[in-house]
């Protein structure tokens, strides 16, 4: 069912740069509309067939028979549930996919899911937002808790439909001596916001979030980040690029929680904007709430434009002026892809990316 | 054959290029010397296509319009540019530039395009005549090369792009003796009698290395003075401004 959504007061920060009153009537106008299903087709058309284990809902509600039903030992996966035993490595990455499917009118969905990985286990998980054409407003969360020493790979790809407006929270508590790496993209959509709340519950623990916005057209991208360590001898790093292209804005807030008495913390976070066109329009902002001594903190923030220099370079030795200009944003964005260590995922990642970098209406309003 | 007519050149308001006229025919090299602000750089800029200039004239290369061209479309009609201060572009991989570029220009030209194997043996041959290191291929974009390091490449991507007109700016500086007589002997190996060079140089050393035919004097945005190989040497021993004197005189 679809939740009524809460939306936060106007004067709330973390909101700052999201148009509340336009998200909240796309969740106003949409219905939940009658049950839909899609085929196993439709499903591959939009994410490409790879051999990985599935919890699929459309509009929100699981669907089983999408899903994968032989499991691996050690995972269990149930309506907005999956869990992963102690100690268990799973080969093969679990895809979490919401597909949102319209049908009369704007439709709303509750996409949620919640993982939970055991001790010393290690996961790859995928959790993907896609769509049949049309408008809808989708509220999705993930919540996933990560028991001590375990390992998680987490890939977050919002490939939404165009027309639909998201709101998405993820929320990771991280125990002891955990190491979560996240990798972040935001692709789709209309008004698509990400916030991810993640802490350290526990000493000992490193998080990697890796991200990519890269709103064309009218889109808008805006991504909140907060690390709150909560816990001693832990890393974060915040790495996320943003290339904002036509009139479409994107935004970044990076907020870094440090609580007082919490010794031997590191914690990083840098932005990175490509403004392609002068219409672009890039917020950042960093959010340092350090209230303890023993740490080591930088942040950093730019926003630049595609190198002339390099445009007429490549130009100048017979590269189209388009294909230059989709070479020096696949090279801006190269490090996000890369970072992902499943060969497969990371190849399906980097195609998105590059099908997105070479997409009409890039370059449009140039 | 590269024919120049007339040409004019503005940018911000100043006049750097003031009616400037210079012919040269197939299978020759051209020098141009000049003191710093002549218009060496803009010259090199305007033939190929660079944004920001008021332009006036003609410029013809084998009959073809080239003031009306992309850069992109002067690089496939044969217009190759080595550039003073070659660009550094981290993220993209100098292999996977020099066979778009190739490609791009063959596509260009109706050939068809090089595979990744075909590509990478006349890359490394190539390499191999320039004393590059085939490293030099996985690395980004001149990121890091040492000055001689560019100039190489530049050169490389000259011997894989055949053009028709060769513009050298500056090729020479920033390069020890060694490095230079590897550039000069990529350079000379160019010289074929369907192409036209053009060496743009303050300082007469790759003239000693690559004999050029006809020498030009440029001064305040005009050729004021041509003669043959031996006007280099002078203008070393006597500088510009005897030239431009006995031009005035």
């Amino acid at each position: 069912m679809a939740a009524v959504r809460t939306f936060p007061p106007k004067s709330d920060e973390k909101w700052k740069y999201t148009p509340l009153a336009q998200v909240i009537a796309a969740f106003d106008a949409a219905t939940p509309g009658a049950p839909t299903t899609v085929t196993a087709e439709q499903l591959n058309s939009l994410i490409g067939g790879r051999d990985e284990i599935r919890l699929v809902t459309v509009n929100g509600m699981f669907d089983p028979s999408l899903s994968t039903s032989v499991l691996p030992a050690g995972v269990r996966i149930s309506a907005g549930r999956v869990n992963v035993g102690e100690s268990v490595a799973v080969e093969r990455p679990i895809h979490i996919v919401h597909v949102g499917a319209p049908g009369q009118g704007p439709t709303v969905s509750s996409a949620m899911a919640i993982v939970d990985v055991g001790e010393r286990s290690q996961v790859t998980l995928v959790e993907t937002f896609c769509g049949l054409p049309g408008p809808m407003a989708i509220d999705g969360s993930l919540t996933l808790n990560v028991a001590a020493s375990a390992q998680v790979e987490l890939i977050r790809v919002q490939s939404a439909p165009r027309q639909a407006v998201l709101i998405g929270l993820t929320q990771i508590a991280a125990a002891a001596n955990t190491n979560v790496h996240v990798v972040d993209l935001s692709i789709g959509g209309d008004i698509a916001r990400h916030e991810i709340e993640a802490r350290f519950t526990g000493d000992g623990a490193q998080m990697n979030i890796h991200g990519l916005y890269v709103p064309v057209g009218g889109q808008q991208h805006d991504t909140v980040v907060s690390v709150d360590h909560a816990a001693s001898h832990c890393a974060s790093r915040q790495d996320y690029f943003g290339v904002i292209d036509g009139h479409a804005h994107g935004s970044f807030i990076g907020h870094i929680i440090v609580r007082p008495g919490i010794v031997d913390t590191d914690a990083h976070q840098s932005n990175r904007n490509l403004a392609l066109t002068r219409s672009a329009e890039v917020n950042t902002r960093p959010w340092l709430e350090i209230l303890a001594d023993d740490v080591r903190c930088t942040h950093g923030a730019t926003v630049g434009r595609l190198d002339d220099a390099a445009m007429f370079y490549l130009q100048s030795r017979g590269i189209p002026k388009a294909k230059a200009r989709s070479m020096l944003i696949e090279a801006f964005i190269v490090t996000v892809a890369q970072a992902i260590p499943d060969e497969a995922v990371r190849q399906h990642v980097g195609e998105l990316i590059r099908a997105h970098a070479t997409s009409p209406g890039h370059g449009d309003q140039r | 054959m590269l024919h120049i007519d007339n040409l004019k050149a503005t940018i911000g308001g100043n006049k750097i290029l003031r009616g400037l006229n210079l012919t040269i025919p197939s299978g020759e090299v051209h020098a141009i010397m000049g003191p710093n602000g002549a218009g060496k750089s803009t010259l090199s800029n305007v033939l190929t296509g660079r944004d920001g200039y008021e332009i006036s004239g003609t410029v013809t290369l084998g009959g073809a319009d080239l003031l009306q061209m992309k850069p992109e479309e002067r690089a496939a009609a044969g217009v190759f540019l080595a550039f003073q201060y070659p660009v550094e572009i981290p993220g993209v991989g100098n292999m996977y530039f020099l066979r778009t570029a190739v490609n791009a220009v063959r596509v260009h030209r109706g050939e068809p395009e090089l595979s990744a194997t075909e590509f990478l043996k006349l890359a490394r041959a190539e390499m191999a005549l320039l004393k590059m290191d085939p490293s030099f291929l996985s690395r980004s974009v001149n990121e890091g090369f040492s000055g001689g390091e560019k100039k190489r490449n530049e050169v490389l991507q000259m011997t894989l792009l055949q053009p028709r007109l060769m513009i050298l700016d500056e090729t020479d500086s920033g390069l020890d003796i060694d490095a230079l007589r590897i550039v000069a002997e990529g350079i000379e190996r160019m010289r074929s009698p369907e192409r036209s060079m053009l060496i743009i140089t303050h300082y007469p050393r790759l003239l000693e290395l690559v004999r050029p035919d006809v020498v030009h004097v440029l001064d305040k945005g005009q050729i004021v003075r041509s003669g043959g190989p031996e006007l280099a040497l002078e203008l070393e021993v006597e500088g510009y401004d005897p030239g431009r004197r006995a031009v005035t005189a």
